[in-house]
C-alpha cells in the first residue's frame, strides 16, 4: 500500500516547513534577517492507465487515465527579500540601508560575504568592521582623533577632526548587488555568500542605480511578519496530523486485512 | 462460487488505490498550485453463465479536481497566481511543460525561471529576462512584466506572460514538480489574470479528505467482513449439504 509511504512523505514535508517557520520565528528581533518560506512540490506520479492510450482496435482512445501521484517533496526555501522596518539606534555607526544592496565584508580566508546588518563598529586600528570584527569593503579607517562621524545617504564618510574646522573625507561605502538575490547562500552570523545561482555581485556606490540610500543611525529590522508566522505554524500542524491520520487509516486497513478469516 | 469473493477481492484492490489518491492530496495539502485528484469507479459487467450477473469493481480513471486553490499573498514579487483558469509554459529539458506553480525566480542570465530552473515562457514563447540594475518590478493583471530599470528611469516593458488553457484539461498528464504535460495545442486563456506577489495554494480541503478516508476505510472493513460471512456461509453450506446426502 502506497499509503503509508505518501503519509510519510506529507509528515516530513510538514516538519520541514514547521523547522523553517521556527527559525524565522527565532530571529524576529535579528538584524537585517529575511524571512524564508518552505516550497513543495509534487513527486513523480505512477501512470497506471496511460491518458490517451488507444482503447480499442477502432481507434477510440481513453478520456482520462489512472495516474497515482507518489507523494511530496521540498522544492525549495527561499528568502524574501523583503525591506525590514528601520529603528532609530542613534548610534552613529549603526547604518541601514534603505532599498536594494549589502554590505561587503571581508572574511578571514580572504573571500567577500554580503550583509545587510549594518551595525557596524571600530577595531583596534580605526576601521570599520561588522559585529564579529570583519573588515566592511571598501575599508574605511577612522583616525583616533575623529570627534564625530557622519555617514550620508550616499556612503561617503565623513569625520570631523578636533582641532580642525572642514570634515575630511574618509572614503565612500559600496554596496552590492545580485540579478537573483534570493540565490545567496546564507552561512550564519547575518552573513551571504555568492552562490552561482545568484550571479556575480555588481558593486556600486548608494543611491546610484539599483542601490538603496543609507541612514546612519539606524538598524533594519528582521522582515519577519509575525502574525503570519503563527498562522503558518498552526496550519503546519494540522497539515502533519492529518498526514499521520492518513497513515493510521492505511495501517488500519492493513490490519483489517490482516484479521481476514479463511 | 467463488465469485463473491473475487467481486469483494476488486473491491478491496480499488478501495487500497482510492486511499492512495487520498493520501497523496493531504501530502500535497501545502503544495502551491497543486489540484486534488479523485478517483472513478466503475462496474467490470462480466456473464460467467447466461442466467448470472456479476459487477466486479475497476477504478477506471482519476480525475484532477481543477477548481482554484485560495490565493494567499506572500510580499514576493516574483510570486504569481493564476486567477481563473490556465496555465504558464515552461521549457524544461523534455520539451515544453506547463504549470500553475507561480513560485518564480532569476537565473543567473537574469531570466523568469521557476524554482526547478526551467525557464518561463512568455508571449511568442519568448523568455523573460530582468536586467541586473532593476530597482522595482511589476506585473500586470494581464500579465505585462515592467520594470524599473534604473533609478529614477521610468517603467521600461520587458515581456508579457502567457497564461493558456487547453481543450481537455484532464487529459494533462501530471509529471510531478507540478508540471503538466499535453500534446493539445495551447490557446490562449481568456478572462483570467495574474496576481502578483502571492501564490495559489492547493485545492487540498481537509475536511474532504478525512471524510473520504473515513468512507474508504469502511467500506474495506464492510468488504472484509462480507468476506468473512460468505466463508461461514460456505462452511455451513459444506457441513448442512454434507449432512443431508449422507
Amino acid at each position: 500500500m502506497r499509503a503509508l509511504a505518501i503519509g510519510a512523505t506529507g509528515m516530513e514535508a510538514q516538519q520541514l516547513n514547521v523547522e523553517v517557520i521556527s527559525n524565522n520565528i527565532a530571529n524576529l528581533s535579528t538584524t537585517g534577517f529575511k524571512s524564508s518560506r518552505a516550497e513543495f512540490q509534487d513527486l513523480l506520479y505512477q501512470n497506471m492507465r496511460s491518458v490517451g492510450s488507444a482503447s480499442s482496435d477502432t481507434g477510440t482512445i481513453l478520456p482520462s487515465g489512472l495516474q497515482v501521484g507518489l507523494g511530496v517533496q521540498p522544492a525549495a526555501t527561499y528568502r524574501i527579500n523583503g525591506q525590514g522596518n528601520l529603528t532609530v539606534t542613534n548610534n552613529p555607526l549603526d547604518i541601514a540601508i534603505n532599498g536594494g544592496g549589502y554590505f561587503q565584508v571581508q572574511l578571514p580566508d580572504g573571500t567577500t560575504a554580503y550583509t545587510r546588518d549594518g551595525a557596524l563598529q571600530l577595531n583596534a586600528t580605526g576601521q570599520l568592521v561588522n559585529a564579529d570584527g570583519f573588515l566592511i569593503l571598501p575599508n574605511i579607517t577612522v583616525p583616533a582623533t575623529a570627534t564625530a562621524v557622519t555617514v550620508n545617504p550616499s556612503g561617503q564618510v565623513l569625520a570631523s577632526i578636533a582641532g580642525q574646522t572642514n570634515q575630511q573625507t574618509l572614503g565612500q561605502l559600496q554596496l552590492a548587488g545580485f540579478i537573483n538575490p534570493t540565490g545567496l547562500n546564507a552561512i550564519g552570523n547575518n552573513l551571504l555568500r555568492e552562490t552561482q545561482a545568484s550571479g556575480t555581485p555588481i558593486t556600486g556606490n548608494p543611491q546610484t542605480s539599483q542601490f538603496g540610500s543609507l541612514v546612519q543611525g539606524s538598524l533594519e529590522t528582521s522582515n519577519v511578519d509575525i502574525v503570519s508566522q503563527i498562522s503558518d505554524l498552526i496550519s503546519a500542524q494540522r497539515a502533519y496530523e492529518m498526514n499521520s491520520r492518513v497513515i493510521s487509516t492505511a495501517d488500519q486497513m492493513l490490519q483489517t486485512t490482516n484479521q481476514m478469516k479463511t | 462460487m467463488e465469485s463473491p469473493s473475487l467481486v469483494l477481492l476488486s473491491n478491496q484492490e480499488a478501495l487500497q488505490r482510492a486511499m492512495d489518491i487520498v493520501a497523496n492530496n493531504v501530502a500535497n495539502a501545502s503544495t502551491s498550485g497543486f489540484k486534488r485528484e479523485g478517483i472513478e469507479f466503475d462496474t467490470l459487467l462480466s456473464r460467467p453463465a447466461p442466467d448470472e450477473t456479476l459487477d466486479f469493481v475497476v477504478d477506471r480513471a482519476t480525475y484532477r479536481d481543477v477548481s482554484n486553490g485560495p490565493i494567499s499573498p506572500t510580499g514576493n514579487p516574483l510570486d504569481i497566481a493564476i486567477q481563473g483558469a490556465g496555465y504558464i509554459p515552461v521549457q524544461t529539458a523534455q520539451g515544453t511543460r506547463y504549470t500553475r506553480a507561480g513560485t518564480f525566480q532569476l537565473n543567473t542570465d537574469g531570466q523568469l525561471t521557476t524554482l526547478a530552473g526551467d525557464v518561463v515562457l512568455g508571449d511568442g514563447d519568448q523568455p523573460i529576462s530582468v536586467p541586473s540594475t532593476t530597482t522595482e518590478i511589476n506585473i500586470s493583471a494581464d500579465g505585462f512584466v515592467t520594470a524599473r530599470v534604473d533609478k529614477g528611469a521610468s517603467l521600461a516593458q520587458l515581456g508579457k506572460l502567457s497564461v493558456v488553457k487547453f481543450d481537455n484539461e484532464q487529459a494533462l498528464q501530471a509529471q510531478g514538480r507540478g508540471l503538466y504535460a499535453t500534446e493539445q495545442q495551447p490557446q490562449p486563456a481568456a478572462g483570467s489574470g495574474i496576481v502578483q506577489g502571492a501564490l495559489e495554494q492547493s485545492n487540498v480541503e481537509p475536511v474532504v479528505e478525512i471524510t473520504q478516508m473515513i468512507q474508504i476505510m469502511r467500506s474495506y472493513e464492510q468488504a472484509v467482513n462480507l468476506l468473512g460471512q460468505e466463508n461461514v456461509r460456505l462452511d455451513n453450506a459444506i457441513s448442512t449439504l454434507s449432512k443431508t446426502t449422507v
